[in-house]
């Protein structure tokens, strides 16, 4: 009963703040200077053209007025027609969606299986050559830029041992897309190496924060043997404080993608993002922003609620 | 049973122990040369004061000792040797042979984890027994160690329990196993003293229906005159004295356990004990016409619709100027809340609070500010109470930043007068908090209370962090400041002797509710209430003779507590 009024509550907050995103997002597009007309006519459009244009698009209502037909548009799912493409935003968001989701959940899942064991191994292995070894790549990795990463990868793997193809999978579906693999491996791998080397500093610190704890010496103790207590005690409390950051994580992995899928030329939401931005196509920018800002309330959602499962003080202190 | 009758093993013997820590800035010594042996069934008390090495004497013991710490010499438990490096083979012996019981119940266990999985836990570590069977016996240990509904509990959570029913838990895994020798470092020192008393008739207890040996580690000589047979004292990493507890406890030999055994506050239990510690009972009296602070029906509650909670619940209290009241009562008794509303920062559901015959929250801002600048404050723990990157001149000089203008050298000269009044050297001043003691710790927060010459001090367990030698020396401060500056005091502390040496007059709490107030000389020795009377019986005093003649009384007349 607790955790269901937590749940509930958690809910509603998510929702509000999912309503301040999409005034945030809305006056921040309209504020620039210039305004989406002069985006889309271009600097050597007319101020007549201009006006024509806004009349013709709704534009030269007030910015209230905008306001409020777009959340109920939104409401009803019409996010839209894009300016250049002139399709509705919806579609074209419902069909790259799913595949963004794809790559980002493939490389959160490998990036965080990785993670996580490497993470403790160092917390267990502290201070020797081992973790020291570690550590500097992890620092090295952290601090390459995403495309870089996936230049060199591509060099490697495709110019020098041609083990990968160079582009992501083409295919309209989900199923096209898995039924090339191994084109899958190097856009994956890319995004996951920033997991990697940010959530092995994550767990290692959280392990050696909680091996510290008074618990442990508890366990000790009782002659648990330090595998041991890392399996049984620690792993499991190290997991509280690693999943509030993948739910802020989330973001990050969007960013991520949008990168990864202009190098290896994936049709998900971060081509569809880097396309709208150059043109500008303000429709389109505004609803992936959205989906994004969704996408981040979602995942510190999630992460609560996660955290409402593994922490039995938060079903109950709620 | 004494170490002589018996001719088998030893539970515990340690041979020429030197530990040292390697810290950045070398090698610290923390043991000395120090060997000592307990037999089996027999409770071993190790006192001395913080910093003596009397807990990594007991974690050397557990072979728990932090990987930076070296040692030589022989420690063996029950005939196995304990040795550092060898984690494989401790692993055996650890929870089976040899357990221990820690200081913080709160943290000693996993918050995450079902304590009936704790405690099977260290059943299945050592007996090769299948899981169901391990849950039976851990509902029969928590039985054993007094917890009610045990089928049920075994489901909770730690944060479910209070923390003495945490701390019969940790006891449950250390005696699962029937260990040779169980370890007990300060296991009464976060409980309050109705809990301690009852954890202590738990050990105890199981103590003597076993042959398990007892090492118990300690700062509390009241804990040791309760609980131990025989008794060593270490200073600074040696062993300065051992013996019988009734020998060094009633006639030490080693000047540091006569200096020790003096500081320790005691309680006078009867009315024809002379009273020398409390030498200003009578300027009280004569100054009695002003008061100071006064609560007429003060509540105060927190929070709203169902988890409103009533911290104080219609408490009144008068204390006169130049006297001091004190506050006595176990943790959520309302002490601190009666404190945070006498300086104002908290408001008063019911009642007035009146500070120098003002309500302090009709006031407006500047003239409040005016009255606030006339109460000082000290708090219990000297590290969190001053701000670690202030100097000593910035942490004192704090409040005359805040509420007078004076010139900096006005300032610093009345800082240096303050410190040498708090008997701290000039050559502080340009310290920072990590540098000193935690009794200098103390001594700056007194001195920072009083710059403005205030008419009110209230400290809120302002010596329940420190050594007894410390806390002597403090208090000794604390009562020569009054008579130089006649400040009115609210002396909050749950330490029953602290109280009585230091107060005319005495409040006991009790759930938010003043359950008996008047002169400390009657309340504290002819209590009329009956939680007055469980509260001094439930304090151990440090005399073995005497402590021994109260629990069989308390036996007699019923249980403690609960």
């Amino acid at each position: 009963m607790e955790t269901f009024r937590f749940i509930l509550k958690r809910v509603g907050q998510s929702v509000v703040v999912v309503f301040l995103v999409t005034i945030v997002v809305f006056a921040l597009l309209h504020l620039l200077p210039g305004g989406p007309a002069r985006g889309i006519l271009g600097v050597q459009a007319t101020p007549e053209q201009i006006a024509a244009f806004k009349e013709k698009r709704g534009l030269d209502e007030p910015l209230v007025i905008q306001y409020l037909e777009y959340l109920g548009r939104l409401l009803q799912g019409d996010l839209g027609r894009s300016y250049v493409l002139n399709a509705p935003v919806a579609d074209l968001i419902i069909d790259r969606l799913p595949k963004t989701l794809l790559l980002s959940v493939l490389s959160a899942a490998v990036g965080l299986m990785i993670a996580l064991p490497l993470g403790i191994w160092q917390a267990y292995k502290r201070n020797r050559p081992s973790d020291y070894v570690l550590t500097s790549l992890s620092f090295v990795a952290y601090a390459t830029p995403v495309f870089f990463v996936g230049l060199i990868l591509i060099i490697v793997f495709t110019q020098w041992l041609s083990w990968f193809p160079p582009l992501a999978p083409r295919g309209d579906s989900i199923a096209d897309i898995l039924s090339d693999p191994q084109a899958l491996v190097l856009p994956v791998t890319t995004a996951a190496l920033g997991i990697i080397a940010l959530f092995s500093r994550y767990m290692r610190a959280s392990t050696l924060d909680n091996l510290s704890e008074d618990y442990v010496r508890t366990a000790a103790a009782k002659g648990t043997s330090e595998g041991q207590i890392l399996a049984r005690h620690v792993f499991r409390n190290s997991l509280t404080s690693i999943t509030t950051m993948l739910g802020y994580y989330i973001p990050v992995l969007f960013a991520g993608s949008l990168v990864v899928e202009q190098l290896f030329n994936y049709p998900g939401m971060g081509l569809l993002f880097w396309n709208a931005a150059q043109a500008p196509d303000f429709p389109v920018l505004l609803g992936c922003v959205l989906i994004i800002s969704i996408a981040t309330v979602i995942g510190s959602l999630l992460a609560d609620l996660v955290q409402v499962f593994i922490d039995p003080r938060v079903r109950h202190s709620s | 049973m004494t170490s002589t009758t018996l001719a088998t093993e030893a539970a515990l013997k340690i041979d020429d122990l030197n530990v040292a820590f390697t810290a950045e800035s070398g090698t610290v010594p923390a043991v000395e040369g120090v060997s000592l042996q307990v037999a089996p069934g027999e409770v071993l008390a190790l006192v001395g004061e913080s910093g003596s090495g009397k807990s990594t004497v007991a974690l050397t013991a557990m072979g728990l000792l932090p990987s930076n710490a070296q040692m030589t010499g022989n420690v063996s438990v029950a005939g196995s040797t304990i040795d550092v490096p060898d984690g494989r083979s401790l692993n055996k012996i650890r929870g089976r042979v040899v357990s221990m019981v820690f200081q913080e119940p709160a943290s000693a266990l996993n918050p995450l984890k079902r304590i009936g999985d704790q405690i099977a836990e260290v059943i299945t570590n050592h007996t090769d027994v299948p899981a169901r069977e391990a849950k039976a016996r851990a509902v029969t240990l928590l039985d054993r160690v007094g917890i009610a509904d045990p089928e049920q509990r075994i489901r909770d959570y730690p944060f479910q329990l209070s923390g003495g029913q945490r701390q019969r838990v940790v006891i449950a895994i250390a005696i699962a196993n029937d260990p040779a020798l169980l370890i007990a470092d300060e296991p009464t020192t976060a409980l309050d003293v109705t809990v301690q008393a009852e954890i202590l008739d738990l050990l105890r207890s199981l103590a003597s229906g076993t042959n398990t040996a007892v090492l118990l580690v300690t700062h509390n000589m009241g804990v040791v005159a309760d609980f131990a047979e025989r008794v060593a004292v270490m200073l600074k990493g040696e062993l300065v004295e051992s013996g019988q507890v009734n020998d060094v406890l009633l006639h030490p030999q080693h000047e540091y356990t006569r200096r020790l055994l003096k500081a320790v506050p005691r309680l006078r239990v009867t009315t024809d004990e002379p009273d020398p510690e409390n030498t200003n009972t009578e300027s009280a009296v004569s100054a009695s016409e002003h008061i100071a602070l006064e609560f007429e029906n003060v509540s105060v509650t927190y929070g709203r619709g169902r988890r409103r909670f009533e911290a104080l619940k219609s408490v009144s209290f008068q204390l006169p100027q130049s006297a001091t009241l004190g506050l006595v009562g176990e943790s959520g008794s309302g002490k601190s809340t009666t404190g945070r509303a006498a300086i104002g920062l908290l408001k008063p559901s019911a009642g007035s609070v009146r500070l120098f015959n003002r309500d302090l929250r009709s006031l407006p801002w500047r003239t409040r500010r005016k009255f606030q600048a006339q109460i000082g404050i000290v708090l219990q723990d000297p590290v969190a109470s001053l701000d670690p990157r202030m100097s000593v001149m910035d942490c004192v000089a704090e409040p005359l930043m805040t509420h007078r203008r004076l010139s900096g050298t006005e300032r610093r000269q009345k800082v240096a007068s303050l410190l040498d009044s708090v008997h701290l050297p000039a050559g502080v001043i340009r310290r920072f908090p990590h540098e000193l003691s935690g009794g200098q710790r103390q001594r700056v927060s007194m001195a920072r209370a009083l710059i403005l010459e205030p008419r009110l001090l209230i400290a809120d367990e302002a010596t329940s962090a420190l050594d007894v030698s410390v806390q002597a020396s403090v208090l000794s401060v604390l009562t020569e400041l009054q008579q130089t500056y006649g400040f009115a005091c609210l002396f909050i502390s749950h330490d029953l002797a602290v109280v009585q040496q230091m107060s005319q007059t005495v409040a006991v709490m009790r759930r938010g509710e003043i359950v008996e107030s008047g002169p400390t000389g009657s309340v504290l020795v002819n209590p009329e209430v009956e939680y007055t009377r469980e509260l001094l019986s439930a304090a151990p005093v440090p005399d073995p003779v005497v402590q021994k003649q109260r629990r069989r009384t308390v036996e007699v007349g019923g249980s403690v507590g609960q």
